[in-house]
């Protein structure tokens, strides 16, 4: 008995420290963000923009065929029911508020995430962090910062994108393709998206965006000196970000809506 | 006034996990010091020590006088970019251009990039033939073409001290005979230069004092050297 208790107390303590690093790193990069240096402004911006330039404009068509998919989908299914519930009401609670920012992360998580993970944890084994330290550059400032703003960027413009191509897309797709009665369905989504709506989904974006980044940059720094463990931190990465983007999804939609 | 001090300083071996025995290292602008050591491993370590790149178990580290701080790691940020580090260890980044890898530094502390080499480096990069690989990423380089990058980048810096690991044998003994001027020109601007050698006639040509590593101990073989020391414990 004494063993397991040790055991999930030794458990319960490693996840704390966890945890606590997790938040600690997040400080340190959120704080270079508010104070930053006054030297390598120029090259902060570039690497930002390349970020940005990877994480969403390559990432547009990917996302605008999977939200047409997705959009078109719910559309068809649940305008069958829209005699007994409003089509309008399930597309703002099931797109706008959950599914939009979710997929969104997802699809950043399996496409971006991972491959800041690799790339970081590529520098470090090859020891180009320390090239970077041996000529005065700080890590924090030229690698954290511009993938943290640019990936949390990326992701608000990308969901913004999504809910919209989820929503035309979609009725475009089930109107060329099917000869469903839509009615007055696309009016009755304009009509029940609320302020909150648009709020919820942007702070849900926002926070994707700082979890996804802080996770994958920290197994990445964490990667030791041997390549074997680059794949094993990008996995251990890419499921942490989805748990933890669920956890946040869940919180934050519990605090708005119960 | 000493350029850099170390008292009393240990560090973990990073490969043994051996702690080194506390000693006492100092050098002043333009001492030349060559190093032997029974473990390559050991000597890369004591060269990544004084590159700041190894925490110290205990001792201090005083650069120009002043003690290092090592709890967060922007306090040597400063020391290190006047260090110029060619070992094993160095690497350029893998993402950026030859080019790129050698104006990081400008652009960073300058805020602008204008893609063009000062004259220095483009004098270097032709003494290396590499002024055709420029627009090149390093991963499309040869072993020999990417350790000639790293050594311009260095040498670019106009180092306050120079730690070099096997010279003869990273850019190769024919590309070390041509280079002696530029080592000569440089140890003329009074830059220290610490470096592992086993090449008699570079370490005959450039050493001022001799160091040898063994089994975790640093000492230094004097031959009437008026260097300002080495030993167990501070000294002179």
């Amino acid at each position: 008995m004494q063993t397991i208790i040790g055991a999930i107390g030794r458990r319960t303590l490693h996840l704390s420290n966890r945890f606590a690093t997790l938040l600690t790193f997040a400080y340190q990069i959120l704080r270079t963000i508010v104070f930053p240096p006054k030297k390598g402004m120029f090259l902060v911006r570039r690497i930002t923009l390349e970020q940005v330039y990877f994480t969403a404009v390559q990432t547009l068509p990917i996302i605008i065929l999977f939200a047409i998919l997705i959009g078109s989908m719910i559309i068809l299914q649940f305008s069958k029911f829209s005699g007994q519930s409003p089509l309008g009401n399930i597309i703002a609670l099931i797109l706008i508020r959950d599914l939009g920012p979710t997929l969104t992360a997802l699809l950043i998580i399996l496409r971006s995430a991972t491959a800041v993970t690799v790339e970081i944890s590529y520098m470090k084994v090859f020891n180009e962090m320390d090239a970077l330290e041996m000529s005065g550059l700080d890590p924090l400032w030229v690698i954290c910062v511009p993938r943290l703003v640019g990936i949390t960027s990326a992701i608000l413009s990308l969901f913004i994108v999504f809910d919209i191509a989820a929503i035309v897309g979609g009725y475009g797709v089930v109107w060329l393709v099917t000869y469903t009665n839509l009615g007055d369905n696309f009016f009755q989504i304009a009509n029940n998206i609320s302020a909150a709506d648009i709020v919820v989904g942007i702070i849900k974006a926002i926070l994707f965006g700082i979890t996804i980044t802080v996770i994958c940059l920290y197994h990445g720094f964490k990667t030791k000196q041997h390549i074997t463990q680059i794949p094993v931190a990008a996995s251990k990465a890419s499921v942490q970000c989805l748990g933890a983007c669920l956890i946040v999804s869940a919180t934050i939609s519990a605090l708005f809506y119960l | 006034m000493k350029l850099v001090e170390l008292t009393e300083y240990s560090f973990d071996s990073k490969k043994t996990g051996q702690p080194f025995q506390p000693f006492y290292f100092s050098m002043t602008p333009g001492d030349v010091v060559s190093i032997s050591a029974d473990s390559a491993d050991d000597a890369l370590n004591f060269l990544m020590s004084l590159a700041t790149l190894i925490r110290p178990l205990q001792g201090d580290y005083r650069y120009k006088g002043s003690m290092l701080d090592f709890s967060n790691y922007r306090n040597l940020l400063d020391i290190k970019k006047n260090i110029g580090f060619i070992t094993s260890h160095s690497a350029l980044i893998s993402n950026l251009t030859v080019r790129e890898n050698l104006l990081l530094m400008n652009a960073y502390f300058t805020n602008s990039f204008s893609g063009q080499l000062d004259l220095r480096t483009q004098e270097l990069c032709k003494l290396f033939s590499l002024q055709e690989k420029l627009e090149l990423r390093p991963a499309a380089l040869t072993a020999h073409e990417y350790r000639f990058a790293v050594t311009i980048r260095e040498l670019a810096k106009i180092p306050e001290m120079l730690l070099m690991e096997y010279p003869e044998k990273y850019i190769g003994i024919a590309t070390l005979e041509t280079l002696n001027t530029v080592f000569s020109d440089m140890l003329g601007e009074n830059v220290c230069f610490v470096f592992l050698s086993e090449y008699r006639h570079f370490i005959e040509t450039f050493s001022k004092r001799k160091l040898v590593i063994s089994k975790g101990t640093l000492q230094e073989i004097n031959e009437g050297s008026e260097g300002p020391g080495v030993g167990g414990s501070e000294g002179g």
